[in-house]
């Protein structure tokens, strides 16, 4: 089941995406029994040569099948990632600019939930800050190669953000196929907050910033900011509805518009309130 | 061309030897496939091994051919004798490793690529051979837990209250009490297991965990600047595990960590985290032992007071 909203165009790439996710992992493997059975045949060095110059290069056909093994790796990478959808997941309550970002409606097995990841996303409307989510996994399976970090199971916003002078949250559903109903939850404000005071992105296990004065720095998204014990996750919609910072988009329409409804779907709803892990399959 | 590296694990292996009562003849000798027309290569690798910096060894050792000293020359017994006067500091000294041999290519190709300079922290060497097994993962939490040394469980986490290790760490965190770091571990998706089972950290599925690569620095080879920016730093960690063929790098380098310094909350990761292992675009390799040798190094030269202004750096 796919989400209903998706246009036909994005639908149509699902089998290239799913041949691309197979081949990334038929080379991932190759690539690491090449360079293992290349690391047997060096043993123990007491050097290491990397260059045909070096006394201790040693150049095998695993070597060299490692390297082409990477090589693709790369290129099936480059591909995912240019032909990954550029949808639509909020609208900007400031200026009514639908938010489009790359993201894979397929699966938490597709490239762009690898936590490094680093997909190049549209140009955004200047009062977007940041792009979380949070995905009900219900009794979807995924097998992804790598750790994903979905979010909690439920919508949820971060009042450390909520504060800064003129933000608003908007939440949105997509269906993902395979089961797990995700939420993306994006962050507005009329001027965008310093990089640094900001959190990571969806599904990212790390905020790396340069600020304007030029200072570069890291955090990981679970680490407290400032002053603060902890980095907390709020539940409670209702209170944030009621100050007005809090918009949605209708659930089953193409998120390019603010709801008008005065009921929110996204409030109390089922699931679970921490932050989840979805270990690699293999 | 030989390239002047001294690699931890040979390092271990020549240590480890002559506790095993391997004299210096037999060390040499040890070495001499490495080093078939370099015998000074050899010599100087022992002098690493058992001195760190200086010549002494190199001295008693000489230069000269492999067949300048056959077995009963004088020089074996001078040079094993100053290795057994120097036993206690050389059995103690630390010695960065890595994980598996085959990440020593890994970085140095990705120095070279990315035209940087790249510090790693020394991991557990028996992690290596749980990397891509099926009944483990690495760990990527917040809290520190240290890797077991020794046993069929080498390499693989644990929080043994009684690990000296452990206990340090949980000072350093603000006198955490082991019950609340084991909540918070689970929080995180890291259970302890008994004492029965060496108080093991297994996930939700049972597997074991190891511990990943945590990068120290990493600059530009020529104008010594940070390269872990917001436009660029996710993409090196991308192309780092990759090529590591394994996602083992969770985080940004250390140096660029926003709380390198808070007590609290690096707890054990608190300031400079040595040894570690500098990887060159030029194919360098090299081991920094002391935060004296580390705080003479280009980049943190210039730079160290403010990367860890309470941590003496050599001239303070």
């Amino acid at each position: 089941m796919f989400d209903q909203t998706l246009p036909p165009e994005v639908l149509a790439w699902k089998p290239a995406r799913d041949e691309l996710v197979l081949r990334h992992r038929a080379e991932r493997v190759a690539y690491n029994e090449a360079l293992n059975e290349h690391a047997r045949h060096v043993g123990l060095p007491a050097e290491i040569g990397t260059e045909p110059a070096h006394a201790a290069f040693v150049n095998t056909p695993a070597h060299k099948a490692a390297r082409r093994a990477l090589a693709a790796q790369v290129a099936i990478e480059r591909a995912y990632f240019q032909q990954l959808p550029r949808l639509p997941l909020a609208t900007c309550p400031h200026c009514q600019k639908p938010l489009y970002r790359c993201f894979d409606p397929f699966g938490l097995d597709g490239l762009f939930w690898k936590p490094d990841s680093q997909p190049e996303d549209p140009t955004p409307c200047p009062h977007f800050c940041l792009l979380q989510g949070a995905v009900t996994l219900g009794d979807s399976q995924y097998a992804p190669d790598f750790d994903v970090q979905p979010g909690p199971g439920v919508p949820f916003v971060l009042p450390r953000l909520m504060v800064m002078e003129g933000m608003e949250v908007v939440i949105s559903e997509l269906m993902l196929a395979g089961g797990a109903r995700a939420f993306p939850i994006a962050y507005f404000a009329p001027r965008r907050p310093p990089a640094q005071s900001l959190a990571a992105s969806w599904s990212r296990p790390n905020l790396v910033y340069s600020t304007q004065l030029g200072v570069h720095g890291w955090r990981r998204s679970d680490e407290p900011v400032g002053n603060l014990e902890v980095e907390e996750l709020d539940y409670e919609l209702g209170p944030w509805l009621e100050r007005g910072q809090l918009r949605w988009c209708e659930p089953g329409a193409d998120r390019t518009r603010i709801s008008a409804a005065v009921a929110c779907p996204f409030i109390n709803l089922p699931g679970v309130r921490q932050p989840q892990q979805l270990a690699r399959a293999t | 061309m030989y390239q002047g590296h001294f690699l931890g694990h040979i390092v271990r292996e020549l240590r480890q030897r002559r506790l095993n009562g391997a004299s210096s003849y037999a060390l040499m000798a040890y070495l001499q496939p490495f080093f078939p027309d370099a015998r000074a290569m050899a010599a100087r690798y022992l002098n690493y091994a058992f001195f760190g910096s200086g010549l002494r060894l190199i001295g008693v050792l000489r230069m000269g051919q492999w067949s300048d000293y056959s077995a009963d020359s004088e020089i074996w017994s001078l040079a094993d004798a100053l290795i057994d006067k120097a036993q206690s500091t050389w059995c103690s000294a630390p010695i960065p490793e890595l994980m598996r041999i085959r990440d020593y290519g890994v970085f140095l190709d990705f120095a070279r690529a990315e035209d940087v300079r790249l510090l790693v922290c020394s991991a557990n060497p028996s992690a290596g051979r749980w990397i891509g097994a099926s009944n483990a993962r690495c760990y990527s939490g917040r809290w520190f837990v240290p890797s077991v040394d020794s046993g069929s469980d080498a390499g693989l986490l644990a929080a043994d209250p009684a690990d000296a290790r452990l206990r340090e760490a949980l000072a350093a965190y603000g006198e955490l009490s082991y019950a609340e770091y084991a909540r918070l571990l689970a929080e995180s998706g890291a259970h302890v297991l008994g004492s029965d089972a060496g108080y093991a950290l297994v996930d939700d599925a049972g597997r074991r965990f190891y511990e990943g690569y945590r990068l120290h620095g990493v600059y530009d080879a020529k104008t010594s600047e940070p390269v872990w920016t917001a436009r660029r730093g996710e993409a090196l960690r991308a192309a780092l595990n990759r090529a590591l063929g394994e996602d083992l790098v969770h985080g940004g380098p250390h140096d660029d960590w926003e709380h390198r310094n808070n007590s609290k909350l690096a707890g054990p990761w608190r300031g400079p985290q040595l040894p570690l292992i500098e990887f060159t675009a030029e194919g360098r390799i090299q081991n920094l032992l002391s935060q004296a040798e580390l705080s003479r190094l280009q980049p943190y030269e210039s730079r160290w007071a403010e990367l860890y202004p309470v941590e003496p750096s050599e001239r303070s």
